[in-house]
């Protein structure tokens, strides 16, 4: 195995495991709790480089091997799914009965279910269906000393103490890792369709603007420079019963020059955030997202997200990210150089208290083993 | 501030059954005065424990032990509105309903819409991660709270979360939500608005009995159909709704469903269509749809006002909050009420039967019958619940009241795994302590506690 492939942000590991089963997690995790040596845990790796460098490195642990669909209910829209599950796979093994996990994030052939839900992955469908974390009901995870939890059930509605599945939504495994997920579905949509309109940047986004404030979007993209191809570029998705994805296009049709592309053109644009070498996402107020494109970059309208592509200075990085912050933003450099990483940390001002953030970390996980230095606190 | 035992009077209690005095109750206008309240209790060696409209119906806001009460009724600015980013700025005291009807200046509401929402407020929605009717297709409150400004353990005014989406570090918003006042004092709420829908049908579905309609509710889930809200009624829920409401429910049927489908008219027709065939399939008696606003408002008066309706039928009730599987719904019913019958107990059901959240009611009389009865009664429909693959509550909350319950679902390790969470915030427990963890003596003065935790601990192996 070249070890080299597991860096980041030039650090190597020492060695790589591949679990195949919560109980290999454990003895993994517990041996790394007594021997004091860090892991982080690799899903796809789609957003791995998202965080700051790991203060210790020791293992990299895959976990792609305990994967596989532990159960599908059809009849109660829930299933329960291991972490290292592809989002490819669980579509697949689900849309057998019609169904699927309403999360479109890049490169689902690549991203797992665990890392998906781990790093809060993002995608313009949050303008429908919101965010990750509201379709996870429940969870085994293994935490920081080796205990193996369970949170949540498999009910859809379930107050039966912490809702913790959440709390380790986002945590980028530095509290605990997730070995399997009870997740809430829909049913497939009868039809989807994607129209995209070229223009000027401004003009897009306030048709953008408007189009989310009357109909009901599945995403709606509005792209700039090399992502748009040049130019820019508004991208709109529709889902839903036929008749209604009809009238909605129709309605947007008659709003703008729009021309339906194909769903593998939408993938791509979903995609780029996971494609491209440099990449900072700026955390805005929905509605405010096309405000901090320049240059290649995509707005996911109304999600609160935009990405921003391409090699930037320090000093633009800084300039952004000040913007952002003092609108209560933020700007999170997703894949950056090694240098910039370090002159400009991943995560710009920390927000959750200082001592919480360290006691959660200190009390999920008392020896720092798992990806110690990667998230603030 | 109150403090002599005719003032506290009303803060002994919630909708629930458990009752004590709090050591004293402060009602603080802002969060600067509910810091250093904190921070008095703190220096004084007192717990603290918030309070809303008092609703809850498990007990989160009754003190135990040394406690004093800090109630969040004079909070009760709606900060601002932003329809933009469709985000409402209150504070806890807000009723629930008043943040909808400000909101629908903007073509906007607030999702979350528990039963009690003309006066429970959004501090005790987010205390105990409310739902309600249509969490159905929108979610409980959990799924609409993007940050909270909050006083912490030792005072600290923090906030969590933002307008903006995934800020740096861990998300606590989701851990706040539903952690009962044990993590904190809520003391301001970002919540996500939505847009109102283009178009919204009500419908009544009639069945000869309980299960019949079961069945049709079960079956329009596992077709992926999912209405904004589908509530059943039983046959005592109907009769006494008819005899508190002029709504003329067919006092024939053995149960009813609710159903209410939003969205685009393309949408809402063609789910209509699909759902009263699927009614019709499973032997409904009759389908009929609300004509108009005010017969679609009656019909939700009847279900939000059905509790008090079924007052009239005993003094005592005592309602239940598990949930099921959506697909055990059927033979979870009939077991719950073959359990009611056994006890001898009046048994209503009135529930959210879309996200199997059930409220069997059971009705009884304190002066004949006794609550050892009703809580035996209550630990046996838990268990048959939990052991269907269920959760203890949907959205009601563990509180007081089915905390020594928690053992029946999680193990030492995954209840461990809570504590460390609540450790990082409140590291010495004086945050609404005796709440949602099982053992624990702080409210063992309690009578009903000293019930519940005999059977809790006599019924499980």
């Amino acid at each position: 195995m070249d070890l080299s492939a597991l860096a980041i942000d030039g650090l190597v590991p020492s060695r790589s495991e591949t679990p195949a089963s919560a109980e290999e997690v454990v003895t993994l995790v517990s041996a790394a709790h007594r021997d004091q040596t860090a892991a982080v845990i690799f899903g796809g790796g789609t957003r791995i480089s998202v965080g700051d460098a790991p203060s210790r490195y020791d293992v990299a642990i895959d976990m792609r091997g305990v994967r596989g669909v532990v159960e599908h209910s059809p009849a109660d829209l829930v299933c329960i799914v291991r972490a290292g599950t592809t989002l490819a796979d669980l579509a697949a093994e689900l849309a057998r009965h019609g169904q699927r996990w309403p999360v479109d994030v890049p490169d689902p052939e690549r991203a797992t279910v665990g890392g998906t839900i781990a790093s809060a992955a993002t995608g313009p469908s949050r303008l429908r269906h919101q965010h990750v974390r509201d379709w996870v009901i429940g969870c085994e995870a293994v935490l920081g000393d080796g205990t193996r939890v369970r949170a949540g059930g498999r009910v859809v509605k379930n107050v039966t103490g912490y809702d913790l599945t959440r709390l380790y939504s986002g945590s980028f495994g530095t509290l605990a890792v997730l070995v399997e997920l009870s997740l809430k579905l829909v049913a497939i949509d009868e039809r989807a369709r994607t129209l995209a309109a070229h223009g000027d940047a401004a003009s897009l986004a306030a048709l953008g603007n408007t189009l989310r404030a009357t109909l009901p979007l599945d995403g709606l993209v509005l792209a700039t420079g090399d992502a748009a191809g040049g130019g820019a570029a508004l991208t709109v998705r529709v889902a839903g019963g036929q008749a209604a994805v009809e009238r909605v296009m129709r309605e947007i049709r008659a709003r703008g020059a729009f021309a339906e592309i194909d769903d593998a053109a939408w993938h791509a644009l979903v995609s780029l955030p996971a494609r491209t070498d440099r990449v900072a996402r700026a955390a805005v107020r929905p509605g405010s997202e096309s405000e901090v494109l320049s240059g290649s970059a995509v707005a996911h309208i109304g999600t609160g997200s935009a990405f921003v592509f391409g090699e930037r200075s320090n000093g633009q990085i800084s300039a952004l990210r000040g913007r952002c912050e003092a609108t209560g933003g933020a700007l999170i450099l997703e894949r950056a150089s090694t240098e910039q990483r370090r002159a400009l940390g991943t995560w710009g001002a920390p927000r959750v208290p200082a001592a919480i953030a360290r006691s959660l970390k200190a009390r999920f996980d008392p020896h720092g083993v798992l990806a110690p230095g990667r998230l603030p606190g | 501030m109150f403090w002599r035992p005719e003032d506290t009077l009303v803060f002994e209690y919630d909708a629930g059954f458990d009752r004590r005095p709090p050591l004293a109750v402060v009602v603080p206008a802002n969060a600067g005065e509910i810091s250093r309240c904190v921070q008095a209790a703190r220096r004084a060696g007192v717990a603290v424990v918030p309070r809303g409209a008092g609703t809850g119906l498990s007990g989160g806001t009754i003190a135990c032990g040394d406690a004093v009460v800090v109630a969040t009724a004079r909070l009760r600015a709606i900060e601002s509105i932003d329809p933009v980013a469709r985000v409402a700025v209150v504070e806890p005291g807000v009723p629930n309903l008043a943040v909808s009807t400000a909101a629908r200046a903007h073509g906007l509401f607030f999702a979350p819409d528990p039963a009690s929402q003309r006066v429970s407020t959004v501090g005790g929605n987010i205390g105990t991660n409310a739902g309600g009717p249509h969490a159905l297709k929108y979610g409980s409150v959990v799924d609409h709270v993007l940050a909270v400004e909050m006083v912490l353990a030792d005072g600290t005014i923090a906030t969590f979360g933002g307008t903006a989406p995934d800020l740096p570090g861990y998300d606590c918003v989701p851990l706040i939500v539903g952690s009962e006042g044990t993590l904190g004092i809520v003391t301001k709420a970002w919540l996500r608005l939505l847009p109102l829908p283009e178009d919204v049908r009500t419908f009544l579905a009639e069945f000869p009995d309980v299960r019949s309609g079961a069945r049709a509710a079960s079956a329009i889930i596992a077709r992926g159909i999912v209405p904004a809200a589908m509530e059943m009624l039983d046959r005592t829920t109907i009769r006494a709704v008819n005899a508190a409401f002029d709504v003329h429910l067919s006092e024939d049927a053995g149960s009813m469903l609710l159903v209410e489908v939003e969205g685009l008219v393309e949408e809402t027709s063609g789910a209509s269509a699909a759902i009263v065939s699927m009614c019709e399939a499973e032997g409904a008696l009759r389908v009929r749809a609300a004509a108009t606003q005010t017969e679609r408002d009656l019909l939700w008066k009847a279900r939000k006002l059905g509790y008090p309706a079924l007052a009239r039928i005993k003094p005592n009730s005592y309602i239940h909050d598990a949930v099921v599987p959506r697909s055990k719904v059927p033979d979870v019913l009939d077991a719950v009420n073959a359990i009611a019958e056994r006890h001898g107990y009046t048994i209503a059901n009135m529930f959210h039967i879309g996200d199997g959240n059930l409220h069997p009611l059971l009705l009884f009389d304190l002066r004949t019958d006794t609550i050892e009865g009703v809580m035996q009664a209550s630990a046996e429909i838990l268990k048959v619940a939990i052991e269907a693959g269920g959760a203890l509550s949907g959205e009601h909350g563990i509180g007081l009241e089915k905390n020594h319950f928690m053992f029946w679902v999680f193990g030492p390790e995954d209840l461990e795994a809570m504590q460390r969470a609540r450790a990082a915030f409140d590291p010495d427990g004086v945050m609404n302590p005796g709440k949602i963890f099982p053992g624990g003596d702080v409210c063992a003065a309690i009578p009903t506690e000293r019930i519940k935790r005999g059977l809790a601990e006599g019924m499980w192996i």
